[in-house]
């Protein structure tokens, strides 16, 4: 089949009624949580994840992925008009969405992060269209070692790029491995660290893990950090019209930064918030003037989110072509996928045209609709920035607790939720970022059944990781990134300079 | 020698300890050879790779004085207080009560309840009983017994 065979089957999937109608409340789901602080689409995604198990495999995908992008567009109205990010990848919007809104451009900065989101998140399709059946094409040969390597290549960037300390990031891989491997060992019918608890026996559940580590351990951060209900100043659709001189600031800036999200995106393991923040420091350095950055210059909105949104749609390559989750949130996708009985990889392509294709045409649809509720439903939006966060917390606790009681009628489970969301509290505390933990639970079995695999064909030599070509290439830089991660911050330390890199999120 | 960043140490004891727990459990496993994988090697390999880290972390955390961040231990005890309620109030009375008990203890956690939070508490009982029981057909019974 050709592209325009496959474009035409993804279109007649996501038309059809179910699709549509979860398109749309996915990226108003989106849109909502991403407007409101306090909760990011990792959190939402993880605690709707339960109702997806009841719904149709495409339709559950085509839902957890608009709240995904759907969030991106949203979450730079908190940005603007309270100085607040909505989720961690529009913190850099604050910079300077929210001097605009002070200088009453509020309308102009909200319609520029409509379209910029637009142009990225469109730029970020087309690549994905383009690049993800070639790449799974191209991964279908591949062999355990090369599995092995692709996978350890995106958990160790998924440590290194995270908001905090790179060897933090790296203790949390391996703690997410560890726990990956609680439950009965497939190979060996052996029970690993079920502590005769029967529940434990298929393992703990990614839902559990979730929505206690973004659920639950989010929710405690944030009522601690007590977000007042801002007084936001209602925003007049007139008021939104930018000027011919805001239109061609923001265009270039709007292409670099697709263009720059789309490559960050497409790697495995990392986040948007890495593609705003880099888009930002480009559009700063090349800047004629960069002392208006901070000031209200258009340029700093206009290519961070275009940035974060191209981003959020590349990192939809790995995901569907290598089954390597481009971000935390897709991680969270893979593991929605596996409860269907679908299998992540190169074959979900040809296995599934339908479901793939529909994903990705459905993103366009969702796209679109995401520029209504964004552009002329704008002033809904802001009103919802009024709702107290006690409302949104109360709200999300008894949905989680139902939704993981939902999984299999356990009082265990929800016992572990307890459990996960205070120890995620702790590790948050003590500046741990959860998402590579994530990453690393959902990747870790995969990761040991290709491990036992090589192992075996390579009859126990360790060097048989180095036997092809792209294997050996993938390791070389993997061992090169955590050699550049961990070597770094000590080379600052001996400069006498503490890296001092603060906040967390997730993305 | 100036004081340690406390926040670090308490996180690499804190690793360390995990790492030494997770190999005491994985000791009953066959480690096996790299020919032939047992289901204790990837345990016991992750757990010494923890050790180790913990290990570093608490050496490292003596460069750079630092407080100990502080907990807040009410929304920490109150969130876990809500869920907790949860569950005991499914097992004994079913789902509507169980809503509404973790909505009213875990507005606690920031304020007192009101009026509004009563009103959420059904509202969100009522909303949650139609989607996930009637709905989705998750076998929770809406009220029970405990005597039942």
């Amino acid at each position: 089949m050709n592209l325009l065979d496959n474009l035409l089957l993804g279109f007649q999937t996501a038309f059809s009624l179910v699709n549509l109608t979860y398109c749309f409340f996915g990226v108003t789901i989106g849109t909502f949580i991403g407007v409101l602080p306090g909760i990011g689409p990792l959190a939402a995604v993880a605690v709707l994840m339960p109702v997806t198990f009841y719904m149709d495999p495409t339709a559950a995908l085509v839902m957890i992925a608009g709240i995904y992008y759907g969030a991106e567009y949203g979450g730079s109205t908190a940005s603007i008009l309270l100085n607040l990010p909505g989720t961690a990848s529009n913190a850099v919007t604050c910079l300077d969405g929210y001097p605009m809104a002070k200088q009453g451009r509020a309308g102009v900065a909200l319609f520029t992060t409509t379209m910029t989101s637009f142009i990225g998140g469109s730029l970020g399709i087309l690549l994905l269209i383009l690049f993800a059946p070639k790449i799974a094409d191209f991964a279908l040969s591949f062999r355990a070692t090369e599995y092995v390597a692709v996978m350890l290549l995106g958990l160790i960037a998924a440590a290194v790029v995270t908001q905090g300390s790179a060897f933090k990031g790296l203790i949390m891989v391996a703690f997410g491995l560890i726990l990956g491997t609680v439950g009965v060992d497939l190979d060996s019918g052996v029970p690993r660290y079920t502590m005769g608890i029967f529940e434990l026996r298929d393992g703990i559940s990614i839902v559990i893990i979730a929505t206690g580590l973004f659920g639950i351990s989010e929710m405690i951060f944030a009522i601690h950090g007590g977000r007042a209900a801002g007084s936001v100043q209602p925003v007049k659709l007139r008021s939104m019209l930018p000027t011919s001189k805001d239109l061609a600031a923001s265009g270039g800036p709007a292409l670099r930064g697709a263009a720059i999200g789309s490559m960050i995106g497409a790697l495995p393991g990392t986040g948007v918030t890495l593609a705003a923040f880099m888009s930002y420091a480009l559009e700063k350095r090349i800047a004629r003037d960069p002392s208006r950055f901070g000031k209200g210059a258009i340029e700093g909105i206009a290519g961070p989110e275009s940035a974060n949104n191209a981003a959020a749609q590349t990192a939809f390559i790995p995901t569907l072509s290598l089954g390597i989750p481009g971000s935390p949130t897709m991680a969270l996708l893979l593991g929605a996928m596996m409860i269907h009985g679908i299998a992540p990889g190169p074959l979900l392509m040809t296995e599934r045209p339908d479901m793939f294709w529909g994903l990705v045409a459905s993103f366009w649809i969702g796209n679109v609709l995401l520029l209504i509720l964004n552009i002329p439903l704008i002033g809904v939006w802001v009103r919802i920035l009024r709702i107290p966060y006690r409302f949104l917390y109360l709200g999300i606790l008894p949905l989680i607790c139902v939704g993981v009681f939902s999984l299999r009628g356990s009082y265990v489970d929800v016992g572990l939720v307890l459990g996960v969301g205070i120890f995620g509290y702790f590790l948050r505390l003590l500046h741990f970022e959860p998402a590579p933990l994530l990453i690393a639970f959902v990747l870790g079995p995969m990761l040991e059944e290709n491990f036992r695999r090589a192992m075996a064909l390579g009859r126990g030599d360790l060097l048989y990781f180095f036997q092809d070509p792209l294997g050996s290439v993938l390791l070389i830089s993997t061992g090169l990134i955590l050699l550049l991660a961990v070597a770094a911050p000590a080379f600052r330390w001996m400069r006498h300079k503490k890296p001092e890199r603060p906040g967390f999120g997730s993305s | 020698m100036h004081r340690a960043n406390a926040r670090d140490l308490a996180a690499g004891i804190l690793v360390t300890v995990i790492g030494l727990l997770f190999l005491a459990g994985a000791m009953g496993l066959r480690f096996g050879t790299t020919r032939n994988i047992g289901p204790g090697f990837f345990p016991i390999v992750l757990s010494i790779i923890l050790i180790g880290q913990g290990i570093l972390l608490t050496a490292s955390s003596f460069k750079t004085p630092g407080d100990f961040p502080k907990i807040a231990w009410r929304p920490l005890l109150l969130v876990a207080g809500a869920i907790a309620a949860f569950i005991v109030a499914l097992l004994f009375f079913g789902a509507v009560p169980a809503v509404m008990a973790t909505v009213i203890v875990g507005s606690l956690a920031e304020g007192r309840p009101s009026f509004s939070i009563f009103a959420l508490a059904v509202f969100l009982a009522l909303a949650i009983w139609l989607t996930f029981v009637v709905g989705l057909g998750v076998p929770m019974p809406a009220l029970r017994s405990p005597f039942g």
